[in-house]
């Protein structure tokens, strides 16, 4: 069963299919919301939570023609790593950690970091998507292609895109070269 | 070298390259056990509730009578193929999610697999569907040990894809199965009752309809006419009906009148309630209202509770309330007051607050700074010791320190949970040199290590390994046992030697069983 599958079971009220949606989508969910909430854990863990409960809660909305169900959950936590920022700032009255290490950090390989993370942002969510699975969960194509719901062809040819859109958004300072 | 094998050794050093970076922009620990376990627990119960509650309630999508017709044909076809499907891929497989070209499924973190073992339809259901036939159901409260305390029971969900077969078995601390509850949802016993969902309406979605409560015999104590309900805690649970929250004593006589659009279960005499979404109310066991705030109102916890509320003069009062609702612990952005930028419940009589960017300390009960904000990530205090990490590295090891802040067990763990019955489930890094070798030191991120990969053990309070780092994951002890994972389609509890008392492959997936 790929993705969107387990999310039709998750719409009839299968509790299993979603712990078993819940385990195969938050290692992806998780990294995004770390990454990128300065590797704050315990405000990851508030927006992980929340994005997780939207999933349940707006489980009719996903589009399956829109995307994958693990892009969807990161256009969620996209939002909610937002509006935790707007809510610790009203807070605070301070920027945010990460927020000022973006500005202000005067360390290569954090700056590094960020461009790297910036330039995954703009990449499509599919292409995005396809390079976490390959490199971080080091599913083989034919996973990701049960995953996606694609054949090994169209996830190759996705893997090549996605490789040829980093490497032309990434400044070249970053890469190396 | 010619051109063409140039251009290869560029594309593959290119695909190094991409692979290093992108490691290393998401290089992060895994999640903290108890955070999967509780989240996954909590989802699970909110979709039983959003089930229970329609989809025309706020929250879900709203469907007009029109849409919903023509929502629910396409809806309702594709349910039925997925599930034709589903069920002539496992049957094929005789494995939840099916292998390829004979590899089994990778697991979600960056964890030494074991792969899952394949368990025959016809031998699991021999196993465990004797516990959910009507014979040992209706003797199952004359075999219950009478001085056994129910609510040190653990659960373990037992289901097929044959709809409303299976059920949830309650286990004791030797492993033996005490109770099965052949419902669609069951949760622990608290005060002696357990929250059971007796009904799914397959015409609204498979929907949990009917809530009640079980008691230690199995038998249903509590009638199941409720649309959803919480664990017993001193004396009152909440339950919904028609929509609004309310409460119930032990004997099902609701005690407070359904008014409310969420509860929490009691807690020092009080429970939070929410008449609206930004209005939080303390109320009593009668229903008097003691206390009402906003959305910033935290829960009590050892007499102390967080706000931030402003006045009806304008003033902002932000600190810790006592159980009397007054402001005990103040802080003042004016001046050299403290000011932290969140705040965590008191747990031992330290509270962690977020002083500065990300870094954390913890307050004592007279709003002192006993532990200077020096940490990274912290957790709660837990039998006098909380995991922290320290620095800027987002893989810094963690360690435990004491209630004044000593670091007594030095930081050398990826990930570590809180100490329960006197162990901690804690990731250790793995030593072995391959396997270091494999992961080499990403070079963009600023750290200085190869990312850990690691299986969760269990320590002491003297750091000693008691039980051997071997599993996919961990969660604390609890009532002498502890539940672990070797793989995503397993689950098991063990005993304080590290030995299973129960385990089960596939429990909560199966498959399409002819019986």
């Amino acid at each position: 069963l790929n993705d969107a599958d387990l999310l039709g079971l998750v719409q009839t009220g299968d509790r299993a299919a979603l712990e078993m949606l819940y385990r195969r989508c938050l290692p992806s969910v998780w990294r995004y919301v770390y990454a990128r909430s300065g590797g704050d854990a315990h405000a990851a863990e508030d927006i992980v939570s929340e994005t997780f409960l939207a999933l349940v809660r707006n489980r009719t909305a996903f589009q399956p023609e829109s995307g994958t169900v693990t892009g969807w959950l990161i256009g969620i936590a996209r939002h909610k790593l937002a509006d935790h920022r707007r809510a610790v700032e009203r807070a605070d009255r301070r920027p945010l950690a990460h927020e000022s290490r973006e500005l202000g950090s005067s360390s290569a390989a954090v700056d590094t970091r960020e461009q790297v993370l910036v330039t995954l942002e703009r990449l499509p969510d599919e292409e995005r998507q396809a390079l976490e699975w390959k490199y971080l969960d080091e599913l083989t194509v034919a996973d990701i292609a049960a995953r996606l719901g694609r054949t090994e062809k169209a996830v190759e040819a996705l893997l090549y895109r996605a490789r040829r859109s980093f490497r032309e958004l990434l400044p070249q300072k970053a890469s190396g070269r | 070298m010619n051109a063409t094998g140039g251009n290869i050794m560029d594309r593959e050093h290119e695909h190094e390259d991409i692979e290093r970076m992108v490691k290393a922009a998401y290089e992060a620990p895994p999640p903290r056990p108890d955070f999967v376990e509780s989240l996954g627990q909590r989802l699970g119960r909110e979709l039983d509730l959003a089930t229970a509650e329609g989809l025309g309630k706020p929250g879900a999508a709203p469907l007009t009578a029109r849409r919903w017709r023509w929502a629910a044909l396409p809806a309702a076809a594709a349910a039925s193929l997925l599930l034709v499907l589903g069920v002539w891929l496992l049957r094929e497989r005789g494995d939840p999610v099916p292998a390829r070209n004979g590899q089994a499924k990778k697991p979600p973190f960056d964890i030494p697999w074991t792969p899952p073992r394949k368990v025959e339809p016809e031998a699991f259901w021999k196993q465990y569907g004797k516990y959910f036939e009507p014979a040992f159901l209706k003797r199952q409260g004359e075999r219950i040990d009478k001085d056994l305390d129910v609510d040190t029971l653990h659960l373990v969900n037992i289901r097929t894809q044959v709809v409303g077969q299976g059920g949830t078995l309650f286990i004791d601390k030797s492993g033996n199965v005490v109770l099965a509850a052949p419902y669609p949802l069951a949760s622990e016993f608290s005060e002696g009752l357990a929250l059971v969902g007796t009904k799914t309406d397959f015409k609204k979605g498979n929907r949990i309809t009917h809530y009640g409560y079980i008691d230690r015999t199995g038998r249903i104590a509590i009638p199941a006419e409720y649309e959803s309900g919480t664990s017993f805690r001193e004396g009152l649970a909440g339950v919904q009906k028609d929509g609004k929250w309310g409460f119930i004593n032990r004997k099902g006589d609701v005690v407070i009148a359904p008014r409310y659009q969420r509860v929490e279960e009691f807690r020092d005499g009080v429970a939070r309630a929410w008449p609206d979404h930004d209005t939080v109310e303390f109320i009593d066991p009668k229903g008097r209202v003691l206390f009402k705030g906003d959305g910033s109102v935290g829960r009590l916890s050892e007499g102390l509770f967080h706000a931030n509320l402003t006045m009806p003069d304008g003033t902002q009062q932000r600190g810790y309330f006592d159980r009397d609702f007054k402001l005990v612990i103040r802080f003042d952005h004016r001046g050299k007051g403290l000011w932290p930028a969140r705040c965590g419940e008191f747990h031992e009589g330290r509270a962690a607050v977020e002083i500065g960017a990300n870094t954390w300390g913890f307050l004592d009960r007279d709003g002192k700074l006993v532990i200077p904000a020096s940490f990274r990530q912290v957790d709660n205090f837990s039998e006098g010791l909380a995991s922290v990490s320290m620095g800027p590295g987002v893989l810094d090891p963690r360690g435990y320190i004491d209630r004044w802040g000593k670091m007594v067990l030095e930081p050398r763990f990826v990930s570590a949970g809180s100490f329960k019955e006197g162990l901690a489930c804690v990731l250790i890094p793995l030593e072995d040199e391959k396997d270091a070798k494999k992961h080499p030191a990403p070079e963009h991120a600023g750290a200085s290590k190869a990312v850990p990969r690691g299986k969760w053990g269990f320590i002491d309070k003297t750091g000693r390994v008691v039980i051997e780092p071997r599993f996919h994951s961990a969660t604390s002890f609890r009532h002498g046992l502890a539940r672990v994972s070797e793989n995503p389609f397993h689950v098991g509890f063990i005993d304080r030697t590290g030995a299973y008392v129960f385990q089960v492959h596939e429990p909560t997936y199966g498959f399409d069983q002819k019986r």
